[in-house]
């Protein structure tokens, strides 16, 4: 309770300190609505030429996508930080950190609340409500709490490969570059197409080297009834908890044995 | 060496950075990558030592000389590869939580301030960190802002403060929670000199009304020699001098600094060469006619010993 409250009193700092600079906010926002826009411009574009990509039709395309970007977002909006570790340690932020009396997962997930992010919400958003006008959703009752549980599932994964890689700077390993590779390249532009229009090996990369696959592609089958089409076998549709607390138990370790190497070999 | 008198003990403290031989190695077809040698480098080389409680002491040394580590050892940011290092009993880095409640800690070239916010906002969430009770903390920062002449600042933001009055408000960040150890990592960094002797004043007067021990590491050996009553002369990680500041300067009694400055060697009569030396005052006149070889001496004078002039004849090879 005391670290949430805590966790809560950086977030409004942070996003007070933010907030000092509107026109910074303004031109960051309207940035990424636009890039957003004009990414899935290719999309719409490619799906007028062929007509489907796999089976996928244009509405459940943006839906799949619109429901990455949203765990993409929120996470991006809290923890934009992890993107930059390896700067925070050269910077001796982990040595002040380590000087106060309190958890430095809770000190250095207090350190950023991207306002200007909430534009990746925004297109998340644009993009899941284009989807559901173009091909609506068949309704059932587990539709909600489905949809919940993969945006969790799907946050605690995105949240924990970002971890896993950020805690690789307390090696002093410079991770910056293969943080921004699994946010945009393998993130944002692998996931704008559905998995299956991939080699093998891609399919094979993003469920299980960098598994983006578990937080929307895999879950929308079972909302779409396309289970039987599952590469891996249709029980994947259901392993986005399983694969969320694998990739958190691997973090957790990465980041506990990140701070025992950095404590042990120097600041 | 534990009594009730001190409050950080040090006991055959050893700390070794393993660090790699060649930074730029590359190798014949890159190779060099994948056979990286390595070699142990001995920051803090088996020293022992004991700091009372509300004493102030000056860590000294050339670059490299093992302070920062000595730092971080005692914050606990590092953990010793041998002997015993305690904070009131406590090893630093195995109660990271207790210790880190007694102490404070200001880096110069750091600030723990949100930029963009009041002082206020910062010293409200360090509340929250260090759990202070509320009647404490608005106590705490009514005493400390007075004292360190903060009052006016609290609802300015640090990027209208000048480099001075932000130090200030980061002393009085690291202390609100009533630190017992008050460690300074060159607090007058790239001050100006007006400043520097207001931020020395309120350090001295801080020791005296807060009864907080205070460890400085710093280049600039006025803050050491204003603020600080002992010194711990570093050198190689071994310590070379541990004891008063009066001590290390009565060393070098009888000692004077000449300096003497020799005509330009240029005929357009560029500045004068200045040769400052620190010699035996019976020994003044040999050093005078040994300068005189170098060029036409145009002027002397002398000055009392500094403690610049100490710690060179401790560290005359330089790093």
């Amino acid at each position: 309770m005391n670290a949430l409250a805590l966790f809560l009193h950086y977030q409004r700092l942070n996003f007070l300190a933010e907030w000092q600079d509107k026109t910074n906010i303004a031109a960051t926002l309207s940035g990424i609505v636009l890039g957003g826009f004009l990414q899935f411009l290719m999309v719409v574009i490619l799906i007028d030429r062929f007509g489907d990509a796999k089976g996928w039709d244009l509405g459940q395309i943006a839906f799949i996508f619109g429901l990455w970007r949203v765990q993409y977002a929120l996470v991006l909006v809290f923890y934009g930080s992890t993107l930059h570790v390896n700067h925070l340690v050269r910077e001796g932020m982990f040595d002040r950190w380590l000087t106060r009396p309190r958890s430095l997962l809770i000190q250095f997930a207090g350190l950023y609340f991207g306002v200007a992010m909430a534009g990746q919400f925004m297109v998340a958003v644009g993009l899941i409500a284009f989807g559901l006008v173009q091909s609506p959703l068949p309704w059932s009752w587990w539709l909600l709490p489905w949809l919940l549980m993969s945006t969790a599932s799907g946050i605690v994964i995105f949240l924990s490969v970002t971890f896993l890689i950020a805690s690789s700077s307390l090696f002093r390993v410079d991770t910056e570059s293969a943080g921004y590779a699994m946010h945009n390249t393998v993130g944002l532009w692998m996931n704008l197409f559905p998995h299956s229009v991939y080699a093998l090996a891609v399919q094979f990369i993003l469920a299980f080297i960098v598994p983006w696959a578990f937080m929307s592609f895999f879950p929308s089958h079972l909302i779409y009834g396309r289970g039987s089409a599952l590469t891996f076998g249709s029980s994947f549709m259901f392993l986005g908890p399983v694969a969320a607390l694998a990739a958190a138990g691997l973090a957790t370790f990465v980041w506990r044995r990140g701070l025992k190497y950095y404590q042990g070999a120097g600041g | 060496m534990n009594t009730d008198r001190t409050l950080v003990v040090a006991d055959r403290l050893v700390r070794h950075y393993r660090v790699q031989k060649d930074a730029l190695r590359f190798g014949r077809f890159g190779l060099g990558w994948f056979r990286r040698e390595f070699e142990t480098v001995k920051a803090i080389d088996e020293i022992s030592f004991s700091i009372d409680r509300a004493s102030s002491v000056g860590l000294i040394g050339l670059n490299g000389a093992g302070k920062s580590t000595l730092v971080k050892l005692i914050t606990g940011v590092l953990a010793p590869t041998d002997g015993v290092i305690t904070v009131n009993g406590l090893a630093p880095h195995r109660n990271r939580t207790e210790v880190t409640r007694q102490i404070g800690v200001v880096f110069g070239h750091r600030t723990q301030m949100w930029w963009e916010l009041p002082l206020m906002e910062t010293y409200r969430v360090l509340r929250r960190i260090y759990s202070i009770p509320r009647g404490e903390f608005d106590d705490r920062v009514a005493k400390l802002a007075t004292l360190l002449e903060v009052k006016d600042m609290l609802s300015r933001a640090p990027r209208q403060l000048s480099l001075g009055q932000r130090m200030r408000a980061e002393i009085m960040a690291s202390l609100l929670h009533g630190p017992k150890l008050l460690l300074l990592d060159e607090p007058t960094v790239g001050i100006d000199f007006v400043a520097k002797s207001r931020i020395r004043a309120l350090i001295r007067a801080l020791v005296s009304q807060e009864d907080v021990t205070v460890i400085l590491a710093s280049h600039e050996l006025t803050d050491i020699q204003e603020i600080c009553d002992d010194a711990m002369l570093l050198h190689r990680g071994k310590i070379v001098f541990h004891g008063p500041l009066r001590s290390l300067m009565s060393q070098t009694e009888g000692y004077t600094t000449l300096d003497i400055d020799l005509e330009p060697y240029d005929e357009a009569g560029g500045r004068a060469q200045r040769v400052s030396v620190s010699v035996l005052e019976e020994e003044i006149n040999v050093k005078i006619a040994e300068v005189s070889q170098r060029g036409r001496i145009v002027n002397i004078s002398t000055r009392s010993q500094s403690l610049e002039a100490v710690l060179t004849k401790f560290f005359p090879e330089g790093e």
